[in-house]
């Protein structure tokens, strides 16, 4: 009896299958290994891009900035940094074990402390160093780096999750704003030997909350599942 | 059941205390009765989530067509039957499932080995449903309608009179709760989701969302009373 309820549910939604079945022939989608590698080349692209924007401002157009100081120093910023910057970056786009994403509470976590840890170690080791001294440069340079080397990154970020999140899409995007600026910040790091909070602040901070409410609002708009793609 | 509840009722012959013993027995064996069928549907349920796991990831290697329609197959009752519900019986409930599947479709690819494809289908239907009544909000005005219109007529052949009164009995009162109480207690009591894929789909954890089902189901039990189980059965 309940076979035969199933079979006259399933004869009911047949034509809704067959709909469904020709639409998806009609739309070929990637398989898991060509989405990986969509993956890869999104992400290597967008290395790439920040890699070279680095290397056009920091080298060419505003120069290395050099100053006597012990190789411990940013070694150990950089390994502290590219430490945050490898959690956020797989946060924002790994999945976890489930196919919805990290959850809201694990995207908050990152956005709001990948910053404020790379504030706090960057201080934390300058001031072992007795390095905490403000400069009078004021961090536009900094600032403007950060945000040169983000934007296409960010882009390609997002990219790869387009249209694929169904619950939190602007925190998604929050996080892969941080993310990309948490990258950012371990080049800038390697360039600029300031550490006075008042120039991290608005040098280096700022971009990458920058990045993070630039991610929001294109993440809102772009990672969505919507019945349109945008 | 009534059946046997007055036979064992007429059988003892040993007084008050054998009687209300027998009473018991059959309350018992009825209460058991319900719990196994509770058990066995769920037991279904998860077979069938398990099935359409291993058909999604397949998919999601191969592509090919067949392990598409498996999934649409073990899938599509559930999520109609959501999405209708969500719309009380609107037309357009299955052009929802439609965008909804083609969604799984077009990102397969992104589809993880060893995860749940149920939760992902509701959290689609979910959100999509959603845009769609800020759509409809946008667009004609109706601010109400759709959440809170009174259920129409059903057709399916697994409505029974008796299921449809009831649910429209429970759909009234649950109209009246707010929004993330309401979600809970459809995605876990009606939908039959576990704890983990309805907190998964309402963006929560199991423990919010078992307080929130909990909540839902007082204040349903404060209003249906004790039919409320009877309903739900």
């Amino acid at each position: 009896m309940k076979d035969s309820v199933k079979d006259l549910v399933m004869d009911s939604t047949m034509d809704l299958k067959e709909r469904i079945l020709a639409t998806a022939a009609a739309a070929p989608s990637l398989s898991r290994t060509a989405t990986r590698l969509r993956l890869v080349l999104l992400v290597a692209g967008g290395a790439a891009v920040m890699a070279t924007v680095y290397w056009l401002f920091a080298l060419r157009i505003f120069g290395w900035q050099s100053i006597p100081r012990s190789w411990v120093l940013p070694g150990g910023t950089l390994v502290g940094a590219a430490a945050v910057a490898g959690i956020a970056v797989a946060t924002a786009v790994g999945r976890g074990r489930h196919m919805l994403g990290r959850s809201r509470r694990w995207l908050i976590a990152v956005t709001v402390l990948a910053p404020v840890a790379l504030l706090a170690w960057k201080i934390g080791w300058s001031a072992i160093f007795g390095n905490l001294a403000e400069s009078p440069r004021l961090g536009y340079r900094c600032l403007l780096i950060a945000m040169a080397m983000g934007g296409v990154p960010l882009a390609f970020l997002i990219m790869t999750s387009r249209g694929d999140d169904p619950r939190h899409p602007s925190l998604l995007g929050a996080a892969m704003g941080v993310a990309v600026g948490s990258c950012g910040w371990v080049l800038i790091d390697l360039w600029c030997p300031v550490a006075g909070p008042i120039h991290l602040l608005r040098g280096h901070v700022l971009p990458v909350v920058l990045l993070g409410l630039l991610g929001a609002a294109v993440g809102k708009a772009v990672l969505a599942v919507r019945d349109q793609p945008r | 059941m009534v059946t046997a509840a007055n036979t064992s009722l007429r059988q003892p012959t040993g007084g008050l205390d054998a009687c209300f013993a027998a009473g018991v027995e059959v309350v018992d064996r009825s209460r058991r009765a319900t719990f196994e069928a509770r058990m066995t549907g769920k037991c279904e349920l998860a077979a069938e989530a398990t099935e359409a796991d291993a058909a999604m990831d397949r998919y999601a290697r191969e592509g090919d067509p067949k392990d598409f329609a498996c999934v649409i197959d073990l899938l599509q009752p559930r999520l109609l039957g959501y999405v209708r519900r969500q719309l009380h019986g609107d037309a357009s409930a299955e052009d929802l499932v439609q965008t909804c599947f083609l969604k799984i479709h077009q990102h397969r690819g992104r589809f993880n080995p060893g995860a749940a494809v149920l939760p992902y289908a509701f959290a689609i239907a979910r959100r999509l449903l959603i845009d769609k009544v800020r759509t409809d909000r946008r667009e004609r005005g109706r601010e109400h309608e759709i959440f809170h219109r009174p259920p129409p007529r059903r057709s399916g052949p697994e409505d029974s009179l008796a299921h449809r009164r009831a649910l429209a009995r429970i759909e009234s009162v649950l109209g009246e709760l707010p929004h993330h109480y309401r979600d809970a207690f459809v995605l876990t009591a009606i939908d039959g989701l576990s704890l983990e894929d309805a907190a998964a789909v309402a963006d929560t954890t199991p423990t919010a969302l078992k307080m929130r089902t909990h909540y839902a189901r007082a204040a349903l039990r404060a209003r249906l009373g004790d039919d409320l189980e009877e309903l739900l059965r």
